[in-house]
């Protein structure tokens, strides 16, 4: 970019503070008509409700009410769980403007969580985690209820307060068609949680703190190596990236190297670096790479199937790990292969 | 500058504007290949930070989440606008590059969010695959996933030598 062609830093930086109270203001405006337009409604629901039922009902059920910022598509309602929050009747994307929301907590508390960035059928909105997190209670497990069939999600739980701390990830496991399990992982302690939900319709991140009161089982320690591809028929890199996930610890030394050995015999052995920048992965997380010339480099060896032989030594400790390309091929990570290594990789909680 | 210094009710944002503006008007340029439309983009970007910055500011991986709607504003305008006029181009190279960056603009429109997301934030950003996660609300793993997967349709519409110039190789 020519320097003539730009604006002077402290010109923008006045345009932009201009600019940014100018929307302040303009969303200061939109709430506070919001608020006196949905005070009407409320009392207008209130007078409503009171003639229908004379105040002699059972009050607003809290896990079953509605809440949700859908408008339309709903279909039947799904089966309850022993334990879970009620499902809300199945929604149907396509006759939705806005995501529902998710649903977290147990069948006696239960925090509704609207997503701060969001795919939804046409269009999608970024945002940012809330600073002001809702506080989930649930001991060691808590349901995540969303009413759209086919979705999943993905839990990632860090200690609160440490940016650059240990990273939880897990799978949740469906309890219904729009019920899933979280259960604790890692010590007891505060958590924030990010969930990632995605399905028909689109995806959804929603994030609350949760204080867990009983230690739960460490994730296994993992690895993974990406380094040739497949691109249409032809041997080919997209990058050099090794990773250890979920160790005991995060080794304070660390070095590797892969033998790339194709099968013909021609070999090569790259080096691995810290690809670190700030913190690439928390505690107990190890990011390795190369450059994406040895990775072209070994893709031009020879004929497939290669040999990755992998050693990484951590704190002096040498591990050992070999895998085939593309036979190992994870299809989750495409091209990356698992790594499983001899002696096995020290894992969290012992 | 009375402006800028009524920010001081947003304590920080001023030195943080400093710091990553350059960053994120580099990025959209090499998105937009104009650098007006990403001054605009860039500073869009800062504007919807500024209006949320108690929230914005206090999150532990503020820099990748402005470079994302940095990111995201200059894929939009891109797909509103047509590539720079013949006449704005000056030679041969500026002419390549015209064509690269539609190129590179149409396919990476073409990805999944996701996926686009992840692949500017970490290969023109260069920020690591934690801060990319955590700006993104997903997983280490789930970033990956769209790493690779992104980077895997790019290279279908992009070629290898032509993402290098872009710097995205």
């Amino acid at each position: 970019m020519d320097s003539h062609d730009l604006r002077p830093d402290d010109e923008v930086l006045a345009d932009v503070v201009r600019r940014g109270t100018a929307l302040m203001s303009a969303r200061k405006r939109r709430r506070q008509a919001t608020a006196g337009a949905g005070a009407a409604v409320v009392v207008l629901l209130l007078i409503a409700a009171s003639v229908a039922v004379g105040r002699s009902g059972d009050g607003p059920d809290r896990l079953a009410s509605g809440g949700s910022s859908s408008t339309g598509g709903v279909a039947a309602s799904t089966g309850a769980v022993e334990g879970a929050p009620a499902p809300r009747p199945v929604v149907d994307p396509a006759g939705t403007k806005t995501p529902p929301t998710v649903r977290v907590g147990t069948a006696d508390h239960i925090v509704e969580l609207k997503p701060w960035t969001t795919c939804w059928t046409n269009y999608c909105a970024d945002g940012s985690r809330p600073t002001n997190l809702q506080r989930v209670r649930g001991g060691d497990l808590v349901y995540v209820e969303f009413p759209v069939e086919g979705w999943s999600f993905e839990a990632t739980a860090t200690i609160a307060g440490s940016s650059c701390g240990r990273r939880l990830t897990e799978q949740l496991a469906p309890a219904g068609p729009t019920m899933f399990t979280l259960p604790a992982q890692g010590d007891a302690g505060d958590y924030v949680v990010d969930l990632f939900g995605r399905g028909p319709g689109g995806d959804v991140s929603v994030s609350f703190s949760w204080h867990t009161d009983r230690a739960g089982p460490y994730p296994k320690p993992s690895s993974t190596l990406s380094l040739l591809a497949n691109h249409d028929g032809s041997v080919d890199s997209y990058g050099v990236e090794f990773s250890m996930s979920n160790l005991a610890r995060t080794p304070s030394k660390v070095t590797g190297a892969v033998t790339v050995t194709s099968a013909d015999g021609a070999d090569r052995t790259i080096e691995l670096h810290p690809s670190g920048r700030g913190c690439d992965g928390g505690e107990g997380q190890v990011a390795l790479t190369a450059p994406l010339s040895e990775g072209k480099a070994a893709a031009a060896l020879g004929d497939p199937p290669f040999t990755y032989d992998v050693s990484v030594t951590l704190d002096g400790v040498v591990h050992r790990a070999t895998a085939t390309w593309p036979k190992d091929v994870d299809d989750e990570c495409a091209p990356c292969v698992p790594l499983s290594f001899d002696p096995p990789l020290p894992g969290a909680g012992g | 500058m009375d402006e800028v210094e009524d920010a001081a009710g947003a304590p920080g944002f001023e030195a943080w504007f400093r710091d990553l503006y350059p960053q994120a008007r580099g990025i959209a340029y090499r998105i937009l290949g104009s650098a007006p439309a990403a001054e605009d983009a860039a500073a869009e970007a800062f504007v919807r930070a500024f209006a949320d910055w108690p929230r914005v500011g206090a999150l532990a991986h503020r820099d990748a989440w402005v470079m994302r709607v940095a990111t995201n504003v200059a894929i939009d305008v891109a797909r509103r606008s047509p590539p720079p006029a013949t006449a704005e181009v000056q030679t041969p190279d500026a002419h390549e590059l015209v064509v690269l960056r539609s190129t590179l603009v149409d396919a990476l429109a073409r990805l999944p969010r996701r996926q686009r997301e992840a692949v500017v934030l970490r290969h023109l950003a260069g920020y690591p695959a934690r801060e990319v996660a955590t700006a993104m609300g997903l997983s280490d793993n789930s970033v990956k996933k769209h790493l690779q997967r992104g980077l895997d349709r790019l290279r279908r519409t992009v070629p290898v030598e032509e993402e290098a110039d872009l710097g995205l190789a």
